[in-house]
């Protein structure tokens, strides 16, 4: 490897070589994004991928460090490539990924190596692709250079050790950056329908009466039923309508009991809703909200019967993300998501 | 937590983070243009990001006879060519569901039908008696319009409850006295906060960077005054002509149609004090504080300060293209002006001496929007080569950025200065496609966002200052000036800045 400084003549000599004074090159940055590979055979090619869709949105410098070599001996490998794009008006825009790729001896070595390569005064987006957070070399030192720390919890087999490191990951003194989970913020669609049953005021007030919560999620379930994506509802719903826990119950703001049931449905994918199912007693009378997946999982329905009375169902279409259309979201925003550290804290205790 | 009964919990902090009711959008005007290649397409991209309200409805409204279905395809083939973004049939489904038309001729009682169609849609996709009128109509049909909705009852909530509000597209009057008389037929029937003048450059994503720019930017603002900056120039060009519209073009002219609104909106927002809150009424009372500084006209110093001109034949992009006088529908002793520069002062603490220089004009060499603030020269002077005073552009359109301009040394022995440019492009720094201006005005119409729709006192004090202007130039005779079809116009509005000691900017 060489030193940070021939990384960046290396970076300046392939802007130059890429520029003919025809068609210059116009270059973009707007953030660091450091992305941690899991291991695998086919991972860093993948990642490549997606950091150049990434890149088409949000320009950047990108820093990869791929999976640790076991054979690598003291071999730290650093190299330069470029991700263009036409970009309006037709111009090309590129952005740049340095690819570190360390072996098992030279892991403690990345942390330095990527604090001396990050474009200074950009934020700094760290994508941990790996599986899990506690025991992890880089975990520490990575956090700590990071703005923003990036991971997918969709597909976790143990809900409640795992979102319990990441309440306390998000807790933690003094650390000025943020945690963003993917599998939360694929949950918007769901979490934007279910709003919607409040928009209209007049319906609003059923929330102060919520008795029951049932949600029905895919992918592996702890002992209780819950998933992330399900613990992650849950968790969203009871904190943003001020529910606590008193023992093993959860109350609203008026003492009244909650009855919060998770399950998980074995023939969803990981990470997908099956149900959401909201009672309130309000005004004496009981009101059932269910949204509910569709068949063909590409819409969600929309019910709400009062008594034996039923509203006019509506039926609201779920937008198909990816995972770099998701990160895509991540990496635009800056900042503490305050709802999502307290659906985060609700959630790894309803697990 | 928030109060649940005040706002929505669970809406915050999602991207669609501003609840719209569900409700009913009435488009009158329906087979026109507007409808066709910018209303419903923009509606098409709403649905597609979400942010559309459930069980939104969409009623079309024209004179012609027309079936729901017809009027469907018709709004499907408009989408499939004008979306900014591909459409699919699938997704022009979700929207097509809440489609209906309503023919309504001079009859009054046709009103009553499309007040029965609207109470059947509350009913049918539970809208709650929410409805935005939006007149997509020529504005000689406006005060027609809003007297049939009073009427029939229109003008307020439906019967179960909601809330009723009226969209107007400009010209909003054709001068002081047309613009108060609408104002006030309309206000009559509407309250001053259920109405939303559109104007469509508040809707573009870079008229809005503007204000981020300046007040979320802390180096800048201590620049943007008297002591910094020597003038200001405001440019709107078009390398189109008047495409067809003789008719229309005759009555407007270059001043009402793009001078009046638009140009004075971006000076507006150039020009005005930090608002105290983001709030609808905070930002319009400080632009409509703007316009009420500006230097009344004086008959005497028009002649020197303005400058109108019409466009002679001349070849644009390699066609040749006809004079003004030439087209279509256009009187040979037209005085319509399809160019106009002039200058002007806002006299206040901040803006005291500096000129703020207006172009807009049609047949330009390019398209092409900026707001350029030129800085004043150093001081003193200390290279052989003269520094050239440094410019702040912000691009409007197309291309949006910002770029600002310094001097810098030329490498070599000698200290040799060469201006260079920093840019910032939003197509480069944002992947993403900016939303088309009517997305985000009908959306805030749905919403209850006045911010970016012009309130009747800014109206009114625009049309004072132009009416100033205009009784001036109608008191004149003889025909205006020239200038060749894919030029920067006449040598008059150069000439202008010259004695300024200024130049305008080569764009």
């Amino acid at each position: 490897m060489g030193s940070p400084f021939d990384v960046e003549q290396q970076l300046a000599e392939l802007w130059r070589a890429a520029s003919t004074d025809e068609q210059p090159v116009l270059r973009a940055c707007s953030m660091n994004l450091v992305v941690v590979c899991d291991d695998g055979e086919r991972e860093l090619a993948a990642t490549t991928e997606l950091v150049g869709r990434i890149a088409e949105t949000v320009p950047g410098r990108a820093l990869v460090v791929g999976p640790p070599r076991p054979n690598g001996a003291d071999a730290l490998d650093v190299y330069v490539s470029a991700h263009c794009h036409r970009g309006a008006g037709g111009a090309q825009v590129c952005s740049e990924q340095v690819t570190i790729e360390p072996s098992c001896s030279t892991l403690d070595r990345v942390p330095g190596t990527i604090l001396q390569l990050l474009v200074e005064d950009l934020p700094v987006y760290t994508w941990w692709r790996r599986r899990g957070l506690d025991g992890e070399p880089l975990f520490d030192p990575l956090a700590g250079l990071s703005d923003t720390w990036v991971l997918n919890s969709t597909g976790t087999t143990r809900p409640q050790p795992h979102l319990e490191s990441l309440r306390a990951l998000a807790a933690r003194e003094p650390w000025p950056g943020c945690v963003v989970d993917l599998a939360w913020v694929s949950l918007e669609p769901w979490r934007d329908a279910i709003a919607s049953f409040f928009d209209n005021p007049a319906v609003r007030p059923a929330l102060g009466g919520i008795t029951r919560i049932a949600i029905s999620t895919g992918g592996p379930a702890a002992a209780c039923g819950a998933t992330v994506a399900g613990a992650y509802l849950a968790g969203w719903i009871a904190s943003r309508v001020g529910l606590h826990p008193e023992g093993a119950v959860w109350r609203r703001e008026d003492g009244g009991a909650v009855a919060l049931s998770l399950s998980a449905v074995s023939d969803l994918e990981p990470g997908e809703v099956s149900a959401v199912t909201i009672e309130s007693e309000h005004n004496d009378a009981r009101v059932v909200f269910e949204a509910r997946s569709t068949a063909a999982r590409d819409c969600v329905s929309l019910v709400v019967s009062a008594g034996a009375h039923h509203l006019p169902s509506r039926r609201i279409r779920l937008p198909q993300f990816d995972t770099a259309a998701l990160a895509c979201g991540v990496v635009q925003q800056t900042g503490r998501d305050a709802i999502f550290e307290s659906a985060l804290s609700a959630a790894a205790r309803i697990v | 937590m928030t109060t649940v009964e005040s706002e929505n919990p669970l809406r915050v902090g999602l991207r669609r983070d501003r609840g719209a009711e569900p409700c009913t959008l009435v488009i009158f005007g329906a087979s026109g243009d507007l409808t066709e290649r910018k209303l419903v397409p923009a509606l098409y991209n709403l649905q597609l990001d979400r942010l559309l309200p459930s069980g939104f409805a969409v009623v079309g409204v024209a004179r012609r006879e027309m079936s729901d279905d017809a009027f469907i395809t018709a709004m499907r083939e408009g989408t499939r060519e004008h979306s900014r973004r591909e459409m699919s049939d699938e997704n022009w489904s979700e929207i097509a569901g809440g489609l209906s038309y309503v023919a309504t001729g001079n009859n009054p009682d046709d009103y009553g039908n499309l007040a029965r169609h609207l109470d059947d849609i509350d009913r049918r996709r539970g809208t709650g008696g929410n409805r935005l009128f939006y007149l997509a109509t020529p504005p000689s049909a406006f005060a027609t319009i809003v007297t049939r909705l009073e009427h029939a009852g229109l003008h307020r909530p439906g019967p179960g409850g909601g809330w009723a509000r009226i969209v107007l597209e400009k010209p909003i009057g054709h001068d002081l006295s047309s613009a108060r008389e609408l104002n006030h037929t309309v206000n009559q029937v509407f309250a001053e906060s259920d109405v939303y003048r559109i104007d469509h450059y508040l809707g573009k994503e870079t008229v809005q960077n503007l204000l981020v720019f300046r007040f979320a930017n802390a180096i800048f603002e201590p620049l943007w005054n008297h002591k910094y900056v020597d003038h200001v120039q405001l440019t709107v060009a078009e390398s189109i002509g008047i495409e067809g519209r003789g008719r229309y073009y005759e009555e407007a002219g270059t001043t009402r149609d793009m001078v009046q609104n638009h140009m004075f909106q971006l000076l507006c927002l150039t020009a005005m004090e930090p608002p105290v809150s983001l709030a609808a009424d905070a930002i319009r009372d400080e632009k409509v504080k703007v316009l009420q500084a500006l230097r009344p006209v004086v008959a005497d110093a028009v002649g020197a300060s303005t400058v109108r001109a019409q466009y002679a034949a001349g070849v644009i992009g390699g066609e040749k293209v006809p004079g003004y006088l030439d087209e279509p529908d256009v009187a040979r002793d037209s005085r319509t002006e399809t160019y106009v520069a002039l200058s002007t002062y806002v006299d206040n603490w901040r803006w005291a001496g500096v000129p703020f220089y207006l172009r807009a004009g049609k047949r330009m060499p390019k398209r092409v929007t900026e707001i350029a603030l030129r800085f004043r020269d150093v001081p003193h002077h200390l290279f052989d080569h003269a520094s050239r005073p440094n410019t702040l552009a912000l691009r409007i359109q197309p291309d949006e950025g910002i770029t600002l301009k310094f001097d810098s040394k030329a490498p070599g022995p000698k200290p040799r200065l060469q201006p260079v440019s920093m840019e910032f492009r939003y197509g480069t720094s944002f992947g993403q496609q900016p939303p088309e201006a009517y997305e985000r005005l009908i959306l805030d119409a749905i919403l209850g966002d006045s911010t970016l729709f012009i309130r009747r006192d800014e109206v009114e004090a625009s049309w004072s200052h132009i009416d100033a202007l205009m009784n001036v130039w109608a008191a004149g005779d003889g025909a205006l000036p020239r200038y060749v079809s894919g030029t920067w116009g006449p040598d008059e509005s150069d000439a202008m800045l010259r004695r300024d000691g200024r130049l305008w900017r080569r764009l």
